[in-house]
């Protein structure tokens, strides 16, 4: 069955679960109420039978909060709780589901769970010059879940992508285990059918049905899959010298060789095509069926065969097949990682090692999941809305944490502590208005960024052979030119350092790196100017603008004030962010002509971040009323915590190590899901010690700002509502009135934050 | 001090494996793998060192540049042989203050790998197996406190000093053996000191205020994560109160010695690791990046190996004035060499065929040569040593048992080193 094909059969179903829910009667059907209401049932009788009760639905105050955790990852501002317990609407929470699902938090919130899940890594493959795509990557997975693309779609592009990252964003798929495709076959089956193969890469499964034989069969339709980067073109190139030259020397063939490796750096890791290539058994394999490094024919693993066609291409059949409704666990996977997701635990666990003898802990609440992800669609969205609108999901977390290995009956959720990401993106809430809108100045450098890659690589692949290796050897020469340049500076630099000199140490060192620069600069000259004035002239007539020159287009890139924000943007914490991923550097040397050219195309863009951010600037002092030297520099140190305060899928990722969101498990992405929830005393140190309490404690965070002309009980409350999104206690004020009497300071603004960050029970979702 | 979630997918496997293989008991998933499995290794040895100080050499570090210089010709470039006191142990002119100390090192110039980029060098390195998808595998630091627990249980008991992101870290071992991650040597312990609105009274009264406040939600939820956010923070307040934090703290070391060491995040981070080290830290990893000299090899190697010349060298004299040398392992490696062949940027370009790393202290004979290239540097002619062989030595000399079969979560058999063979012969 074609995967896109949606049809209306499906759209009667579930009405027809509606009817056969029976029981409660709206005023207006509502389908998806009765698939929330059927669930509950299955979930009630699987208690009965174990004669478990349900536990009590939740207070309004644990909802809030808990829904917002869930769905938008972070804990609600003080207004979104506030409103949510005004409400008099009978149907709030259903509401409010409805509302954060979709959201622009939504976004953000789920980004880290795909994330989690495919291991996307803003450094994506190789040593990092590999950004572009990895932004590309994330654009990719934050708009399928804006534009709730179907599941069996999202998961048949992603495993059938190829082309250029900024064509194909997906492709990051498979330049995500560059070189190693085996083993992102292995990855492939784990994510979307739950099921590891990975032993049999080696061997036959030990515990398992699946042979060495089955995996190289699977792993034949995936094999071709390789990333590229212009090496075509290359050898195009040096063919048609040979043809000319004869053959050509080793020495010679050597440096023309490096001469194009040095100028193909920029586009590296940004390609993925589908090349004919099979698939042999390794040179060990060691049962009777095939001999070693004998070629596999691809065959699937479970399920229907793969339709194969010579009309359609290997990856297409693999990909169809499996997202196919038939395919015995794809459907299954989805539906339980997302109850797990919600609930705090799966039907079936692990969630990803599922076996033949494999039995969730409610079968029939499985099947139904399974049935109703497949009626919908795999609408996710819709998915999620009825879980979020159970009584199930709306009960009071269980008092005991599920044992390991056996079943949990889901008298209610599990008590979870908050994931690094939903820490994290909770101090930003208390921190900085308009938590879940997206960085403006990240958005401006993933665009440039993009933009240079496909430039450049354009500007590469819209040559001839001959033109390609004209600039090959154009570059090869000059390589050799800076390389007696470079003995020459070299030696110098030896000199300085016999005679001690550290100033002529320095200034030595500085000329080499000059040479350095020069060359990345003299390549781009060579390789792009004549690509880049074409490109450039098509961008300007596209634009409606005069035609002028690379040099004049780019003429307003040495605006002062320009330069100043840039470097504000660049500011200290997020310098040493950067720095601490030492991996992500790379893209084009130097500032030469194809930075010219991005700084031209993106200047009104520049300018438009840079005066955006005045006049918010400029409104908040005015609002503020920032005046004296001490409140100019506290605005000061806000704006700087307010550019180091986006919300976790905002910033690059995984954090380096040591960073707060690592120091709380946010996972190194280079395993599915291998975030951790366990506790440190880094993180402790962290809450107790660290720049948390400065942060949204400061004075014009958006919680520093709800307090001033309060009282002591008045700053209680408000505090109460931000952080922990409820009033205190009785119990709570007595012990604060207590310890006010005893130490009147001890009713400062910080110390109340303080005392509520470090707090169990603000990093656990009740 | 760490407890895995209740709900980690470890668990959760090792009670299906239990339940369902009939595998009786996970050996080293829980408490000391030592205790779990008396598997006498034919391997093990007494240990020759109680800890071990690895400095590791990100980007690849000429072999021909620093521990195997050749007598000249093309492939030197202006790099010279420094003779030193041992006869037959040559060091670079780039390296003259580590060849005063000839007689304490055991110089390796045979060393092969099979991985020639830098991420999969780097990991192959640091866990003798090649960079897979679907596992990740323990760097030696947490193999070490696995096996041996910690000496000090009052601080961490693996530290990585630098700014390398892609640390294997604790690989498939619980997180807590993950090296505690030190980026600035100089700034001491991350988030140790109160902050300044705090002083010791006000900190303790707001404390028990938190403590106070939680009670009713700790009772209600009795749970195992629960309870160790409870000892975690009593842990974190022990730290911030123990002597032992001292370790961390550079401040009291004198400036001439500082000086010595070289004031770079590098020379720091030595000084700290022998503080560390002398408080009971077993395993401490500093590194040094910038080694990948594909452009102006001749220029950047003198630069980064001056760097690694007095920091290294200090660091041996230090120890052994300290008597700590004995007793501690301090390696130096890298993840792969660099080619003879100068490329068309005065650089060198990749070169895993054949490369050198360095042992001294810990029961290492000094004063040694091991394995040997040929006249360019570019093949192994003798005693070639592969990747998981260094690490089966430096395992070696900790007295750990090489054959020990350890599982993943995933079921899988793992040992350290991967099987590699130990060179007894660098040992006394």
């Amino acid at each position: 069955m074609d995967v896109f094909m949606k049809t209306l059969f499906s759209i009667s179903l579930v009405l027809g679960l509606a009817m056969a829910g029976g029981g409660f009667v709206w005023a207006k059907p509502d389908p998806s109420h009765a698939a929330s209401q059927k669930i509950d049932q299955f979930v009630i009788s699987n208690l009965k039978e174990q004669n478990l009760q349900p536990n009590s639905i939740t207070s309004d105050a644990v909802f809030v909060r808990r829904a917002h955790l869930d769905l938008i990852g972070r804990i609600p501002t003080r207004k979104e709780a506030k409103d949510f317990f005004e409400s008099a609407d009978s149907n709030k929470r259903h509401k409010l589901v409805d509302t954060l699902i979709g959201s622009d938090g939504y976004v953000s919130h789920q980004y880290n769970f795909w994330a989690d899940l495919l291991r996307a890594r803003t450094a994506i493959a190789g040593n990092g010059q590999s950004t572009e795509s990895g932004y590309n990557y994330e654009r990719w997975i934050k708009t399928a879940i804006r534009e709730n693309k179907p599941y069996d779609e999202m998961v048949y592009e992603l495993v059938t992508a190829s082309g250029a990252s900024w064509e194909n964003p997906a492709v990051g798929y498979y330049l995500r285990d560059y070189g190693m495709p085996l083993d992102n076959l292995a990855m492939t089956t784990q994510t979307f059918l739950g099921t590891q193969v990975v032993c049999a890469q080696c061997h036959d499964h030990p515990f398992e049905e699946w042979t060495q034989m089955d995996y190289y069969h699977l792993s034949a339709f995936t094999y071709g899959m390789t990333s590229t980067n212009g090496i075509v073109l290359q050898n195009d190139a040096i063919e048609a010298l040979t043809k000319k030259k004869g053959k050509l020397s080793a020495e010679f063939s050597r440096d023309l060789r490096k001469a194009y490796s040095e100028i193909l750096i920029p586009v590296r890791f940004n390609n993925v095509y589908e090349r004919e290539r099979s698939l042999r058994l390794p040179h060990d394999y060691q049962y009777d069926d095939a001999k070693p490094k004998s070629v596999v024919k691809p065959a699937t693993l479970m399920g229907n065969k793969a339709v194969m066609s010579p009309s359609v291409s290997l990856i297409d059949s693999f990909g169809e097949w499996l997202v196919s409704s038939e395919n015995p666990r794809f459907t299954k996977v989805i539906a339980n990682r997302l109850w797990k997701k919600t609930m705090g635990v799966g039907l079936i666990e692990p969630v990803d090692d599922i076996k033949s003898h494999t039995k969730p802990s409610n079968p029939e609440l499985m099947d139904y999941l399974e049935k109703l992800m497949l009626d919908l669609d795999y609408d996710l969205q819709a998915f999620q809305r009825i879980l979020y609108n159970t009584k199930t999901y709306q009960r009071e977390a269980s008092l005991e944490a599920p044992t390991p290995g056996a079943p949990y009956y889901f008298a209610g959720p599990v008590l979870r502590r908050m994931s690094a990401e939903q820490i994290w993106d909770s101090l930003v809430t208390l921190a900085v208005n308009r938590p879940d809108e997206p960085d403006a100045r990240r958005e401006l450098r993933m665009d440039e960024s993009i933009a240079k890659v496909k430039l450049v690589a354009e500007a590469i692949y819209d040559q001839t052979p001959q033109e390609f290796l004209k600039n090959g050897l154009a570059v090869k020469k000059l390589q050799q030119q800076l390389s007696e340049e470079i003995i020459l500076a070299q030696n110098k630099v030896a000199k300085a350092r016999e005679d001690g000199d550290p100033d002529l140490i320095r200034e030595a060192l500085q000329e080499v790196s000059m040479i350095r620069r020069r060359l990345a600069n003299s390549i781009e000259e060579i390789v792009y100017r004549e690509g880049l004035e074409n490109k450039v002239s098509e961008w300007l007539s596209d634009e409606g603008k005069p035609a002028r020159s690379i040099e004049v287009a780019s003429a307003g890139t040495g605006d002062d004030e320009f330069l100043n924000q840039l470097a504000l943007t660049l500011d200290l914490d997020e310098r040493s962010f950067e720095e601490g991923m030492n991996d992500i550097t790379g893209g084009v040397e130097g500032n030469g002509i194809v930075n010219k050219v991005v700084a031209a195309m993106f200047e009104e863009r520049r300018a438009e971040v840079v005066s955006l951010s005045k006049n918010t600037e400029a409104r908040q002092k005015e609002s503020w009323g920032v005046k004296g030297p001490a409140e100019q520099r506290s605005f000061k140190a806000y704006q700087a915590m307010e550019r180091r305060m986006k919300r976790a899928s905002e910033l690059n990722s995984p954090a380096p190590p040591g960073h707060f969101l690592r120091e709380f498990g946010q996972s190194d992405r280079e395993l599915i899901d291998n975030s951790s929830d366990g506790a440190s005393i880094t993180q402790a140190l962290a809450m107790l010690n660290g720049q948390a309490l400065g942060t949204i404690a400061a004075r014009y965070s958006v919680l520093g700002r709800s307090l001033p002309g309060k009282t002591m009980d008045g700053r209680l409350d408000a505090i109460y509502l931000a952080m922990l999104s409820r009033k205190p206690t009785v119990h709570e004020r007595k012990i604060y009135k207590q310890a006010w009497a005893a130490d009147p300071e001890s009713g400062s603004t910080w110390g109340i934050i303080w005392t509520v960050l470090n707090t169990r029970q603000f990093l656990f979702i009740q | 001090m760490k407890i895995d979630s209740d709900l980690s997918r470890r668990s959760f496997v090792s009670r299906a494996a239990n339940t369902f293989l009939g595998v009786s008991a996970l050996s080293g998933l829980s408490g000391l793998a030592r205790a779990a499995g008396a598997g006498a290794s034919p391997l093990k040895q007494d240990a020759t060192a109680k800890r071990v100080i690895y400095l590791y050499m990100s980007g690849g570090m000429s072999h021909l540049d620093t521990l195997d210089p050749k007598a000249g010709g093309e492939a030197m470039g202006p790099t010279k042989q420094l003779r030193t006191k041992v006869d037959d142990l040559i060091v670079s002119d780039n390296l003259p203050l580590l060849g005063r100390q000839a007689d304490k090192l055991a110089i390796i110039n045979s060393m092969t790998s099979t991985q020639g980029a830098h991420k999969q060098g780097n990991y192959y390195m640091h866990t003798s197996y090649e960079v897979r998808s679907s596992i990740r595998h323990p760097a030696m630091g947490a193999w070490m406190q696995k096996f041996n627990g910690k000496s000090n249980p009052e601080i961490p008991g693996n530290v990585m000093i630098g700014n390398d992101s892609s640390h294997p870290g604790s690989g498939f071992f619980e997180s807590s053996l993950s090296p505690l991650m030190v980026r600035d040597p100089e700034g001491g312990l991350q988030n140790s000191k109160m902050p300044p609105t705090l002083n010791e009274e006000r900190f303790d009264f707001h404390r028990d205020l938190a403590m106070q406040l939680d009670a009713p939600f700790v009772e209600k939820y009795d749970q195992k994560n629960v309870r160790a956010y409870t000892d975690m923070y009593d842990d974190a307040v022990k730290l911030m109160r123990s002597k032992d934090l001292a370790a961390f703290d550079l401040e009291a070391e004198p400036d001439g010695l500082k000086e010595r060491y070289g004031r770079n995040p590098f020379g720091q981070g030595c000084l700290l690791a022998r503080r560390l080290v002398e408080n009971g830290v077993n395993f401490v990893e500093v590194s040094l990046g910038g080694w990948d000299t594909h452009n102006s090899n001749f220029v950047n190697v003198p630069e980064k190996a001056e760097i690694l010349d007095s920091a290294l060298s200090t660091l041996l004299i230090d120890l052994e004035r300290r008597g700590l040398l004995d007793d501690t392992l301090v390696v130096l490696a890298t993840e792969f060499g660099r080619t003879p062949e100068i490329n068309a940027n005065e650089g060198r370009d990749h070169h895993p065929q054949a490369f050198s790393c360095l042992m001294a202290g810990g029961g290492i004979t000094g004063g040694q040569v091991y394995g040997k290239t040929d006249e360019r540097g570019s093949k192994v002619v003798a005693n070639a040593l592969q990747v998981p062989d260094l690490n089966a030595t430096i395992g070696y000399a900790l007295g750990l048992p090489l054959d020990q079969v350890l599982y993943s979560p995933s079921m899988r058999p793992f040992t350290l080193a991967a099987k590699g063979k130990p060179v007894v012969d660098l040992f006394a």
